[in-house]
Order: C-alpha cells, then sequence, then structure tokens
C-alpha cells in the first residue's frame, strides 16, 4: 500500500497509519495533534527535510491548527513539515486539491473571530510562512463570516487567488486579499442591528479584487458592474459601470463606493 | 388571432418596461432620485452623506422625483443631499441641449407614495426650462436654476379655486400658459407650487424678451371661459411672486398687446403687472416715456 518513490532522498517512514489504512480509514496526527489529517486511503512518505508527504483520496479532512487551516477534498496530495516553533506539531506546507475543495480559515480578531471558507472544484494551497495562498477554479464559493457579529461576505466566480494569515490571529479575519474572476457575484450583509437583520449590498461584475490589509479595506470591481441594496436603509441600484470601489469598516461593513467608467 | 395579438403586446409592454428599466444608471432605495441613459458616469456613495455624481449621455436624465424636478442634458455634474431617507438635488451643473422641467403633480405623487402628504393639492403646475446650459442650485423646498446663455421657459398651470362674484361663492376652473424666450436669466422655482399658482417663484429675465401669456378661467355653469391673452416684449423681465404684492415687471422697449383683463396695446419704458395669488393680472402700470397707450373698452384695462 505504501510506496517509497526512488527520487525521495529521505528514508520512508512508515508510522500509525498503516494500521488504519489496514481498516479502509487513513488517520494521521503529529505528536501535539496540531495536524490531523483523514481519508480513506492513503501513500504516505518521509522525504528529506524532513518532509511528510501524503497523497490522499476519499473524503479528505486535512486540519492544520497551527494555521487555523481546515481543508477537504476528494483528492489531495500534501506536504506537511515540522513547525518551526514547536518540533512537535506539523504544519502544512503545500496542499493540491481535486474534487469539492473546501478550504476554511477561522482566526480570532480583536472583535471575535472570523471564518472564511473558501469552496472550488479543484485548488491548492501553499503556505508562504509570512502568508498563505489559495488557489481555486471554480466555480468558486467565498465566504467570509465574522462569527460574533454575524456580518458576511459571500462572492462567487470562476476562479479565486486568496492570501490568508499565516496564524490564528488577524485584525480584521484570516482573509488578507482576494481575487476573484469569471462572472462575480457578491453579497455583503452588514451586521444586525437592534435584533434587526442587516441590510444587504448585492454586486456583480468580471473581476473583483477583495483588499483586507489597506485603510480603509476595499472591494474593488470591475467589468459590467451592477449594484443593488436589498433591505432596511439600502442605498438602491445601481448599474453598467466599468469599475465600482467599495470602501468597507474593520468589521467588514460596506461604509460607501464610488464608481467610474461606461 | 386576438389572445396571440394581446399576448405580443404584453411581451412588447414588458420589454419597454425591462428595456426602460435596464437604462438606469442609480436609484436610490426609496427611487427618490433615478439617473437615466448615463453613458459616461461616476458616483460616489456613502450612506448618510452627500451623493456625488456625473456623466455624459444623449441625452441623460436625472429624475429627482423627491424635488419634482428632472433635468436632461449631454453632461451633468450633481450633488444630491440625504434627508431622513430621501434624497434632495442640492446642485447641478448641466450643460449641452439642458432641458428643467419641474413638475408639482410627480412631487405630490412622489409625496402621496411615501405618505408624506394625505392628499393632492388644487392646483397642478409643470414648467420646462430649455437653455444650452444651466446650474441649479436647491433644498428640500426650493431651487434656483441659473442659465447664462439664451433660454425659453414654458410654465402651465391647471387647477381650480372658488371666488366670490356678487356675494356668491363661485366654483372656478382655469389653465394659464407662460411661454418666454430670453438671452439669459435666474429663476427660483417651488415644487410644491406653494408660494403661487405656478412653479415659478422669482426671476430675472435679461432680453430682448419675448412672452406671451393666456389664462382661462371657467366658472360652474358658464357657457364660455374668461380669457386673458397677453403677448410682450422688453429688454428685462422682473418677476416676484413671493410677497403680497406679486408682480410681473418689463424694463425698456416695453411692448405689450393683450385681449382680456388688458384689452389694448402699450409701448412703454417700464410695465409692472399685479396679479393675485393665482396670477390672473389684477393691474397694469406704465412708467416712462416714450409711452403710447391705447386702451379698448370693454373689459380689462384697469
Amino acid at each position: 500500500m505504501f510506496v517509497k518513490r526512488p527520487f525521495v532522498l529521505g528514508i520512508a517512514v512508515f508510522v500509525v497509519a498503516s494500521l488504519a489504512i489496514g481498516q479502509g480509514v487513513f488517520r494521521y496526527t503529529d505528536q501535539a495533534g496540531a495536524l490531523v489529517v483523514n481519508a480513506k486511503s492513503a501513500r504516505f512518505t518521509q522525504a528529506a527535510g524532513p518532509v511528510y508527504k501524503f497523497t490522499l483520496s476519499g473524503n479528505v479532512v486535512v486540519d492544520d491548527k497551527t494555521q487555523g487551516l481546515k481543508l477537504s477534498s476528494q483528492q489531495v496530495t500534501l506536504d506537511a513539515v515540522p513547525s518551526k516553533a514547536d518540533s512537535k506539531k506539523s504544519e502544512v506546507r503545500k496542499a493540491i486539491a481535486t474534487g469539492g475543495v473546501q478550504v476554511t480559515k477561522t482566526v480570532t480578531t480583536p472583535r471575535g473571530g472570523r471564518i472564511t471558507k473558501m469552496t472550488g472544484s479543484k485548488g491548492d494551497y501553499t503556505n508562504r510562512t509570512s502568508d498563505g495562498l489559495v488557489n481555486l477554479s471554480g466555480p468558486v464559493t467565498m465566504t467570509n463570516l465574522d462569527s460574533a457579529s454575524q456580518q458576511s461576505l459571500v462572492a462567487t466566480g470562476s476562479t479565486a487567488v486568496a492570501i490568508v494569515e499565516p496564524k490564528t490571529t488577524g485584525k480584521r479575519g484570516g482573509l488578507r486579499s482576494a481575487t476573484l474572476t469569471g462572472s462575480v457575484k457578491i453579497t455583503v450583509v452588514q451586521a444586525p442591528v437592534g435584533g434587526k437583520k442587516g441590510s444587504t449590498m448585492v454586486a456583480t461584475g468580471n473581476r473583483m479584487v477583495f483588499d483586507n490589509l489597506s485603510t480603509p479595506p476595499t472591494i474593488t470591481l470591475s467589468g459590467n458592474v451592477n449594484m443593488e441594496g436589498r433591505g432596511p436603509g439600502s442605498f438602491g441600484t445601481m448599474r453598467g459601470v466599468s469599475r465600482a470601489v467599495l470602501t468597507l469598516n474593520d468589521d467588514g461593513e460596506w461604509t460607501g463606493f464610488s464608481t467610474e467608467g461606461t | 388571432m386576438r389572445q396571440k395579438l394581446t399576448l405580443a403586446l404584453l411581451a412588447l409592454m414588458a420589454l419597454a418596461i425591462g428595456s426602460q428599466d435596464q437604462d438606469i444608471f442609480f436609484q436610490d432605495g426609496e427611487k427618490s432620485i433615478i439617473l437615466r441613459d448615463f453613458v459616461g458616469k461616476s458616483i460616489s456613495y456613502t450612506p448618510g452623506q452627500l451623493v456625488r455624481f456625473s456623466g455624459t449621455g444623449s441625452p441623460l436624465t436625472a429624475d429627482v422625483r423627491s424635488n419634482g424636478l428632472l433635468l436632461q442634458g449631454n453632461e451633468i455634474q450633481g450633488v444630491a443631499k440625504p434627508i431622513a431617507s430621501l434624497f434632495y438635488l442640492e446642485e447641478a451643473n448641466l450643460s449641452g441641449s439642458a432641458v428643467a422641467i419641474m413638475d408639482s403633480k410627480v412631487r405630490e405623487d412622489f409625496e402621496l407614495s411615501k405618505k408624506l402628504r394625505t392628499a393632492p393639492g388644487p392646483e397642478q403646475s409643470r414648467t420646462r426650462i430649455d437653455s444650452a446650459r444651466m446650474v441649479y442650485a436647491g433644498t428640500q423646498e426650493e431651487g434656483e436654476l441659473t442659465m447664462p446663455a439664451k433660454l425659453r421657459v414654458r410654465s402651465d398651470t391647471t387647477g381650480a379655486r372658488t371666488v366670490k362674484k356678487e356675494d356668491k361663492d363661485v366654483a372656478q376652473t382655469y389653465t394659464q400658459a407662460l411661454d418666454l424666450v430670453g438671452t439669459s436669466g435666474a429663476i427660483s422655482l417651488d415644487p410644491n407650487a406653494k408660494t403661487s399658482s405656478t412653479n415659478l417663484k422669482k426671476g430675472t429675465i435679461q432680453g430682448p424678451v419675448e412672452f406671451t401669456f393666456l389664462r382661462s378661467e371657467t366658472d360652474a355653469g358658464a357657457k364660455e371661459p374668461a380669457i386673458t391673452n397677453l403677448v410682450g416684449r422688453g429688454d428685462k423681465l422682473i418677476f416676484d411672486f413671493t410677497g403680497t404684492a406679486r408682480t410681473i415687471t418689463l424694463v425698456g422697449n416695453v411692448h405689450l398687446v393683450g385681449t382680456g383683463s388688458f384689452n389694448g396695446e402699450t409701448n412703454v419704458d417700464k410695465l409692472i403687472i399685479t396679479v393675485d395669488e393665482k396670477l390672473q393680472p389684477i393691474r397694469y402700470e406704465t412708467e416712462g416715456n416714450p409711452s403710447t397707450t391705447k386702451m379698448k373698452t370693454g373689459d380689462g384695462g384697469k
């Protein structure tokens, strides 16, 4: 079941996983329980570095608690490395996933917590130490939810490239930036006020760039942009501009927009 | 066959409505301001703050229903101010075959739909101003249009009132039409026509100014309406319907010919026409020399 690839320099190390595979379910846990991998079947090797290489299939779930990252898919090729801060912990370094891909990033913010979910048909994740890079192709859906205030951003498109925080904390959540292309639709829901549901902004365009690091944070839509407000106090309708920039506050709520072009 | 025709007509109507809807560039949640047919366009919107917009079109339309004001032209820069949940036009710079239409019925219907008023008013007034360029500055209750170029003003009013005749209350309906042209001017407009029986509040039109004024009053039971018809010109026209003495003043090379309340012809340096609250002329005063006036016997000419 395990395959030692000829080009792997290190020595393959068989771990507790072999028992699980024998039962048709694979489970890997590092010594600290910071990285947990589940799948129906797997190939697992250790290469120089060390780098733990997994080839996983069937209901794959990779839970990296150090990065606040959970990846689920049908097929995943995963590279994990020991954490530099704690050798008992392992972290995802790179993952390539195919089929029903979902990447969930959970972080703590000064106002509570925020969960970012990204789904697509295939994608990959790279831990670049200073941040994480997510590529997804589609159709893709990205949901950025403040778990305390219930403010949310939902974006759909054909492809997505997102840069996420490297760890489990972030000033405005786990998402630093995201670019969606294709026929993009975003829905921004304001936080409820006084028990009443917050108003909603729905916008469409050919491309969306979410910059969550700028001050203020912005969402830039380009290419045949249409926008519509729904609910109490909503702004109304705006149609057919080439570019629109929505400004957000630190809570992710939209505070205004400006447009330009034909 | 008839069913097919009906379906085709319904489909066409739906298409027309959809097409009109697609022409909308921006509208607020209460539809108090609707920007339509903008080709080049930009807008800046922050809830609770001024909305700034600009655009080009051929022509574009800014329909500010809360003001009862519709602007058309080839280019516009505008600012709308939020008051409660509605937007009112605060500034606009309009050019390229500019048209401003202030319609009290549009405002009235809008206010009725928003429950800002409970009943329609007794009269409707619609004023259209055409000029190459115009600048609008306004509030919720009034607006001033400045036209630095040749302009034409057409104002129509219809209404009903009760008048005292021989100590009896007589129901009367009336229509009134003013058409004037000038070389430049500034006009204050009242969207609700509260000040008097017109959207026009006060203004100065530089000349040469030419105008026609036609008023028709029909008393209940009367066979024919009483008609006042004035045709005039002058170097300048000033009107002010805001005070108790509502006047239209023509200055310089004044010529007026009329029937009805003014039945005759005059050439003077200055002519002051005093009107009542419904803009019916009630007094004509002339000043200056040379002056020639011919008044016909019969009605009018006080």
